[in-house]
């Protein structure tokens, strides 16, 4: 056993579209390396359009890689596991199901009995807070509590690995503190590893211990920070902390120099 | 509402003033007026005529609908699931679709005859694809959306297209079935047309031409507002059933 959790080696992607002459060839990911260690918590941020979406999903093994390699464990995966779960931006939940019932759906694949499902599937729902909800449906629910549904039927399937496309990037400012604090709750109780997409460099740095920003076409990781802040983290001394104001501007420095990057905050 | 009401109620009865202006005008074998049209609808539905007529055009529009439904919904699926079977048949499919489809009844007289079997094979001409293309459709749309949850949740291909696709298609199912009806109707009238004489089709073809115009306009009413239940009913239906689509 590895002391890494994830060691992404060599990483390309591209995208083959179009047929013959129309054939166009997008290299999303270039030779990309980073090893996440378990129970760690890590941000990939860059601006829109630079991979991040494209290396969640190799990593999930929703989409094959065209170079390189993934190793989960130490082992390279093949495709979707029952060890990794995402969580997506837009929360993809089913709406003809209720929160439980969507809670619910991906045990239903490895749980027969339909009370332990449910079981399971509350104490998921009790831990972001739904409790008074699980008879919902998603069309009744405020986005900010929709995406907890989605954190929900993630942990429901207790993955060892979290992956999280900007999960709070459709929430309004307040609604997505909140869920930050609770994600970070979730994460010291439960100790996954965590790997969290964002284009908000405040929110990867009081989230993670580790960031990983991008630079766009190919995309691939110009550089990695380490977060000096331990936690329980509090949203206000994080930032009130010098060394927030140090970190915040040398992500900053970086992402303005690349020229393809399209940011504004 | 009220207001879009008060607005409707208007027109109409703008309409019928107009209607009866035009026809004091004319011979009555040209435009009767609303006053013999409704009486014409009365008498019509007093000697049962207008009630048989529709009930045997109801049947034949059940039997054609339910038809069209198992196949236009199982296609639909089968064909927006597999991509291969897409590839291979849709054009077939899609050069069908857009063929007249009036142009057909003869070759439907000639292998089915002119009663009632031959009727419901027209009336299906009409209904079955768009059951089938709206479905269809619907299963391709569906498939980045949900189906990525459940591969991201290693669910089976088969439990998939049982526990996501099915439900997830339920709205376009129900819109198929809306306009399949629709064009079922425009399916009937034209089977009593060109087919045997009965139903409401062959109610209409043989008051037009024994120039027995209102009761031909009493009929053509009687048409009208049956598009209009259909259409309303079943919207109502796809509301009830999929209360999480709230703009369609
Ligand atoms: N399915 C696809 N087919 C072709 N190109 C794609 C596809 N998905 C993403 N891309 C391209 O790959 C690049 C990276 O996209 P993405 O991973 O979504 O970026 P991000 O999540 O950082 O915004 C973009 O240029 C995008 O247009
Ligand atoms: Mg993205």
């Amino acid at each position: 056993m590895s002391t890494s959790k994830i060691e992404i080696d060599g990483v390309g992607k591209s995208y083959v579209s179009g047929k013959r002459r129309d054939r166009k060839v997008v290299n999303a990911l270039q030779g990309v390396n980073l090893t996440i260690a378990p129970g760690g918590f890590v941000s990939l941020l860059g601006p829109s359009g630079c991979g991040k979406t494209t290396l969640l999903k190799c990593l999930d093994g929703l989409i094959p890689i065209t170079d390189g390699e993934i190793r989960v464990g130490g082992k390279a995966i093949k495709g979707p596991g029952r060890d990794r779960a995402f969580v997506f931006q837009d929360f993809r939940l089913f709406p003809w199901r209720s929160v439980l019932g969507n809670v619910c759906f991906p045990l239903e694949t490895t749980v027969s009995s339909r009370a332990e499902r449910e079981t399971t599937a509350r104490k998921y729902i009790e831990m972001v807070g739904l409790s008074a909800f699980e008879k919902h449906h998603p069309h009744e629910l405020s986005g900010g509590m929709q995406q907890r549904v989605g954190i929900a039927r993630a942990l429901a399937v207790n993955p060892d690995i979290l992956l999280m496309d900007e999960p709070f990037g459709a929430l309004d400012a307040q609604t997505r503190e909140l869920m930050q604090v609770e994600l970070l709750r979730i994460w010291e109780l439960t100790g996954k590893t965590v790997v969290f997409v964002t284009h908000s460099v405040d929110e990867a740095i009081f989230l993670s211990q580790r960031i990983a920003v991008f630079s766009a076409r190919p995309g691939r990781i110009s550089a990695e920070f380490d977060v000096p802040f331990g936690y329980p983290r509090n949203e206000h001394t994080v930032r009130g902390d010098g060394r927030f104001v140090e970190l915040r501007h040398e992500i900053w420095g970086l992402l303005k120099g690349d020229q393809n990057s399209s940011f504004s905050e | 509402m009220v207001r879009d009401w008060l607005v409707r109620i208007a027109t109409f009865c703008a309409l019928l003033l107009v209607w009866q202006l035009v026809a004091q005008q004319m011979s009555a074998a040209i435009l009767p007026t609303p006053q013999r049209t409704v009486n014409a609808l009365i008498a019509l539905i007093e000697r049962g005529e207008l009630q048989t007529a529709w009930g045997q055009s109801a049947v034949q529009v059940a039997v054609a609908m339910v038809l069209s439904a198992l196949l236009g919904v199982g296609l639909g699926v089968l064909f927006g699931w597999y991509r291969k079977l897409d590839q291979l048949f849709s054009p077939l499919f899609g050069s069908l679709f857009l063929m007249p489809r009036v142009a057909l009844i003869p070759l439907i007289a000639l292998w089915f005859g002119l009663q009632d079997v031959a009727k419901v094979m027209l009336i299906m001409a009409f209904s079955f694809f768009e059951i089938f293309f709206t479905v269809r459709n619907g299963v391709k749309s569906v498939e980045s959306e949900y189906v990525d949850v459940a591969r991201a949740y290693c669910v089976p291909q088969g439990r998939t297209l049982r526990t996501v696709v099915m439900p997830a298609i339920r709205p376009y199912i129900i819109t198929g079935l809306r306009l399949g009806l629709v064009y079922a109707l425009v399916g009937v009238v034209l089977a009593g047309f060109f087919l045997e004489a009965n139903g409401i089709g062959g109610m209409i073809y043989d008051l037009g031409s024994n120039f027995r115009t209102a009761e031909l306009m009493a009929a053509l009413f009687s048409v009208m507002v049956v598009g209009l239940a259909v259409n309303l009913g079943l919207r109502q239906l796809e509301t009830r059933l999929t209360p999480w689509q709230v703009s369609r």
